[in-house]
């Protein structure tokens, strides 16, 4: 996702037409901010527009010429688009050690970097058993399940709710992340805070892979300081305006109010998609940046953005 | 001066005596291993700052391959490397231009090296050092040049916004760094030498009269923190003796000798006790990226049940101690040494059928850890990877 | 007659009083080094047969010696052994004239239990046997013959050790049996007579498992215990206390032993339980400890200090593994005046580290430990 929000942004400045920088500016500010309002979930999005939008700060800074600095970037774009999956593999080898023989790793969903992370490790021909969790709703860790297995590495869904049965067989616990927030601590799909929860009380190491370009510059006190946290989420149904409307029509009424109050179809949609995990449930974070521990997450952020 | 050969003999007497583990206790190594490194770069054949960074890599490899389990020795040559590297970072932004003139003198000293016996360092390309892969963060001597601070800023692009190469090639001809970068490595050695002093210093911000004090095992570090304490100040002591090694039973010994009221206990009675105690204090042989502790044999145990007292856990190290390695796998630094001291040969037949274990180190995870006490100061466990980016490189991690 | 035996013993009891000033005063020229935070306890002065009054009956002294030496050593193997004794300082009990039995026993049998406190303190098992022995005596009744009520004693004492000890283990190793599957590695510490029953037991029934001995310094009764499984066919392995952490990795349940159950959950026994069963916890593996109901105290005590036992201290100078000693660095320790060395007996886990508690009438949680006695009192 942010990647795409680059490679858009690049495209952008392909074809814009401004004359002075700070024209410029607008225009790449205007994009960023239309993409981000475009999705439900922004984070990722928002941690790749942002990077951008910084590097084109600084750019603009130390070269004067308006066309040198737009060719460099475009450039920088590329080149960028390229190295996310070198980055990627990076990634993928510093977290192979913490892969031991006959160990049982537990994952949640579906995240590109762990997916190339676990089958790099069974290159290694180190032998690890996966549980995936299911993770409604998006029901990706189906498919995690299915490319693992397609790798030759056994893996077994796991309910969601059965997260807490399993923990005492697992001896790591590895997840991606959708962003990295100041304080070391990860938004990622729904129920990975749960998991991590558990993890702490059974004793297990709890370990984030994610590329350094997913680092936001946000600061979340708890789930509800989310910028994804809408007042509607987890709403309780307003039962008794409905009531007192259905009781003028008639009788027939009854078997109405039954139909629409249980609602099931859409309960998805009042339910979140992202939670936030602190960082005292993190072990560590494997980054293209070294292993890090969450407190290191927030001196890399401020050498960025400093 | 000592000629190339003599050096290699130097080298190869320390190899030797690190594998017979003749010389003990990290703080000999790392001073042993900071001498070493100081001739290598005093004595050796280099002009070119990429030659000596791998003949130092080179050395300290066969040093930590000689003692994998000794880490100090990895630590020093890591921090030789960062040093090397900060004198010519600050070389070359200070003055780039005065670099091209010293090409004259360098021809002049390369015929005092007639010597056949010349240490032979493998030819290098000069290498042009891809910013890109020098990803780690900002040194303390600042670049002018924006593209080594932001290591995030790095995979947009190779940097070079101008057309000036400021990169950091280090093929320049700089033989005049040498008096620098042996300055600089006195410094160290000198902070090796005054390790103790300066932990010792800060024990009276540490204990108060009449606390009662934990320590595990021996280490000279606690013992000069106690011992500077315990002259103005009137505490106890209590000494986990570490059974089967009875470290704990020097320790108490050379402690009451200096006036202190000591106790000591088996390992047993360590949690019955905790509940009196107000502090531990223990030194530990290598402290990890983490935070994490690789220390002597039953520390686990005292730090545990500390935890489980809500006693705060100190741990005295100097910052030679800390390595840039992380804890893949608990035992990864472990060793299990012979079981003669737990059962014996006397015992007969029973030695045959039963498996006895006798592990030499413990690891203690960093929650357990309260606070470390190195020679620059107190610093909380989250603090150590701040340490570690100030003095080792992220490429030296694997020597 | 009487006043000659009278001189004797006055002649013999200020004899006694000398020697006992003089062993006091060693005893307080070394318990200036004694902890100060341990001095409430007082070690114990250990059997002098010399100091006893002639009223100690001789099997009283035998046991007596033989538990300050430590031959005797573990709670059941203590109760039964002094029980045994008090029977035949029954049997051969005969009641003064001019009192009756139910009335003098008891102050016949006071100066034997004394003794032994002074030989080594007593544990608390023992305090409930002998308080229901005491309870048996008085409510006996008046008019039986004397050798009647004797050989009643005597059976009622015999119950009491095959009922809550012996018995009480056979149905205690029958629920253990129910925990005990294939594959498991089991960590035990120290020496308990009943894990021991239980090990066996579970081995002879041909359940596969393996088992970890921890031991400690300075008992070492964990070798005991290693040599019984070892003859038994029992693959073990064997390590000090300090390895504790490096082998929990691999174990899947911890059986401990109980020296006494307090009112508040709180497990009493040999030093260093309290840090398995702690270090087992860290690890979410289910702490397991089995214990007979005669063991359980009305007292509640909250950490190891107000209630403990201390043992000789010179007894960790010696840092030899085997019989003969060697003397260690220690050697020589009175003579250091700021150098005091402590050896515990007992320590206290908190009732949060154990996972259950297996007696004769089930498998409890540590917190229904006031049930049962009160259930017991009642009956």
């Amino acid at each position: 996702m942010p990647i795409a929000a680059i490679e858009s942004l690049v495209e952008l400045i392909k074809h814009s037409k401004a004359t002075t920088l700070s024209e410029f500016m607008e225009s790449l500010k205007d994009a960023s901010q239309k993409l981000k309002s475009s999705v439900r979930n922004s984070i990722s999005l928002s941690a790749g527009a942002d990077l951008f939008l910084r590097f084109v700060t600084r750019t603009s800074h130390d070269v004067t010429n308006f066309e040198a600095c737009k060719e460099h970037l475009m450039n920088s774009g590329k080149v960028l688009v390229e190295k996310a999956v070198a980055v990627r593999h990076k990634i993928a080898e510093l977290g192979v050690q913490f892969i031991k023989d006959d160990a049982t790793i537990l994952i949640h969903s579906y995240s590109r970097v762990v997916m190339l992370l676990l089958q790099q490790a069974a290159a290694h021909k180190i032998r690890f058993n996966v549980y995936v969790t299911e993770s409604r709703p998006t029901s990706l860790g189906i498919k995690s399940a299915k490319i693992l297995c397609k790798a030759g590495i056994p893996a077994t869904i796991i309910l969601d709710t059965a997260v807490g049965y399993v923990i005492d067989k697992v001896d790591a616990v590895f997840v991606g992340a959708e962003g990295v927030v100041e304080n070391g601590g990860l938004i990622n799909a729904i129920g990975t805070y749960q998991l991590a929860v558990v993890a702490k009380a059974a004793n297990k190491p709890f370990y984030a892979v994610i590329e350094s370009y997913k680092f936001v510059r946000l600061f979340p006190l708890n789930q509800y300081d989310l910028p994804t946290h809408t007042s509607d989420l987890l709403a309780f149904p307003d039962l008794e305006s409905r009531c007192y409307q259905e009781s003028q029509i008639g009788e027939n009424s009854e078997q109405n109010i039954k139909e629409e109050d249980y609602d099931v179809e859409n309960f998805v949609a009042r339910n979140p998609t992202v939670d936030y995990t602190p960082p005292e449930y993190i072990t560590l974070l494997c980054t293209d940046l070294g292993v890090l521990t969450p407190s290191g997450v927030s001196d890399e952020l401020i050498k960025l953005y400093l | 001066m000592t000629g190339p050969r003599d050096l290699n003999a130097q080298i190869e007497s320390l190899v030797n005596r690190l594998r017979r583990r003749q010389v003990v206790g990290s703080w000999s190594v790392s001073l042993e291993t900071a001498l070493l490194l100081r001739q290598v770069v005093s004595v050796a054949r280099w002009n070119q700052v990429n030659v000596l960074i791998n003949l130092v890599k080179d050395v300290g490899g066969k040093l930590v391959m000689a003692q994998p389990r000794e880490l100090a020795v990895g630590n020093i040559v890591r921090r030789v490397l960062r040093l090397i590297r900060d004198v010519y970072n600050s070389e070359v932004s200070n003055s780039n231009t005065n670099l091209t003139s010293t090409s004259e003198e360098v021809e002049d000293d390369d015929k005092d090296y007639e010597d056949d016996n010349v240490i032979k360092s493998p030819p290098q390309k000069s290498k042009t050092y891809d910013l890109q892969s020098y990803s780690g963060p900002g040194s303390i001597i600042s670049s002018s040049f924006f593209s080594s601070s932001a290591s995030m800023i790095n995979l947009l692009g190779d940097g070079s916004v101008s057309g000036k190469e400021a990169s950091l090639d280090y093929d320049r001809k700089c033989y005049n760094l040498k008096p620098t970068i042996i300055s600089e490595l006195q410094e160290l050695i000198n902070e090796l030498e005054n390790m103790y002093v300066n932990i010792a210093d800060q024990a009276m911000e540490h204990i108060h009269s009449n606390e009662i004090i934990m320590t595990v095992g021996k280490s000279r570090t606690v013992e000069m923190f106690l011992k500077t304490a315990a002259k103005k100040r009137k505490f106890s002591i209590v000494v986990a003796e570490t059974s089967p090694k009875y470290l704990g039973h020097e320790m108490a010994l050379s402690l009451s000798q200096a006036g202190i009221d000591t106790t000591v206990i088996s390992d047993s009675a360590i949690f019955a006790v905790m509940s009196r105690v107000n502090k531990v204090i223990m030194g530990t042989h290598a402290v990890l990226a983490n935070g994490g502790l690789i220390s002597v044999s039953g520390t686990q145990m005292v730090a545990t049940a500390a935890k489980h007292h809500s006693t705060p856990v100190v741990v005295c190290t100097g910052l030679y101690k800390l390595s840039p390695l992380y804890p893949y796998d608990e035992d990864s630094f472990n060793d299990l040494v012979a079981p003669d001291p737990v059962m014996s040969f006397d015992e007969g037949e029973l030695i045959d059928k039963v498996t006895i274990l006798n592990p030499y180190y413990d690891y203690v995870s960093p929650e357990l850890v309260s606070l470390f006490i190195t020679n620059t100061g107190g610093h909380p466990p989250s603090y150590l990877y701040r340490l570690i980016n100030e003095n080792y490189d992220p490429e030296d991690t694997v020597i | 007659m009487e006043n000659e035996g009278n001189k004797k013993s006055i002649k013999e009891r200020t004899k006694a009083k000398h020697k006992e000033k003089q062993s006091k005063e060693m005893n307080e020229s070394s318990n200036k080094q004694v902890a100060a935070l341990f001095s409430h306890l007082e070690i114990a002065k250990g059997a002098n047969a010399s100091l006893a009054s002639r009223d100690i009956h001789p099997a009283v002294l035998v046991i007596g010696l033989q538990f300050a030496d430590f031959k005797i050593c573990g709670a059941n193997a203590r109760c039964i052994a002094t029980l045994t004794a008090f029977k035949k300082v029954i049997q051969d009990y005969k009641t003064p004239e001019g009192t009756t039995l139910s009335r003098h026993l008891p102050t016949h049998l006071s100066p034997q239990i004394s003794y032994l406190v002074n030989s080594r303190p007593m544990s608390v098992g023992m305090g409930n046997a002998i308080r229901h022995l005491k309870l048996e005596i008085s409510t006996m009744d008046i008019d039986l013959a004397d050798d009647d009520a004797k050989l009643l004693l005597c059976e009622k004492i015999d119950n009491f050790i095959r009922d809550r000890i012996t018995v009480a283990d056979r149905v205690i190793v029958s629920y253990g049996l129910q925990k005990i599957q294939d594959g498991d590695v089991i960590l035990t510490y120290a020496r308990s007579s009943v894990v021991q029953a239980l090990l066996l037991e579970a081995h002879a029934k041909g359940i596969q498992f393996k088992v970890i001995i921890v031991d400690s310094r300075p008992r070492l009764e964990g070798k005991g215990l290693l040599r019984c499984l070892v003859d038994a066919g029992i693959s073990c392995t064997y390590a000090f206390l300090h390895a504790v952490g490096f082998v929990l990795k691999d174990v899947s349940k911890v059986f401990l032993g109980a020296h006494a159950f307090m009112s508040n959950g709180a497990l009493y026994s040999r030093v260093g339980t309290a840090m398995v069963a702690m270090m087992a916890k860290e690890k979410n593996i289910p702490v397991i400890v089995c214990c007979e109901t005669y063991k359980f105290a009305e007292k509640v005590q909250l950490d190891s200090f107000v209630m403990n036992e201390q043992g000789n201290p010179d007894e960790m100078v010696n840092i030899s593994t085997t019989s003969t000693p060697k003397a260690g660095l220690l050697d020589g320790w009175l003579h250091k005046p700021d150098l005091k060395l402590l050896n515990l007996l007992h320590d206290l886990t908190p009732s949060k580290y154990i996972t259950t508690v297996i007696t004769e009438v089930g498998m409890i949680p540590c917190t229904s430990v006031p049930v049962i006695l009160r259930e017991y009192k009642q009956v």
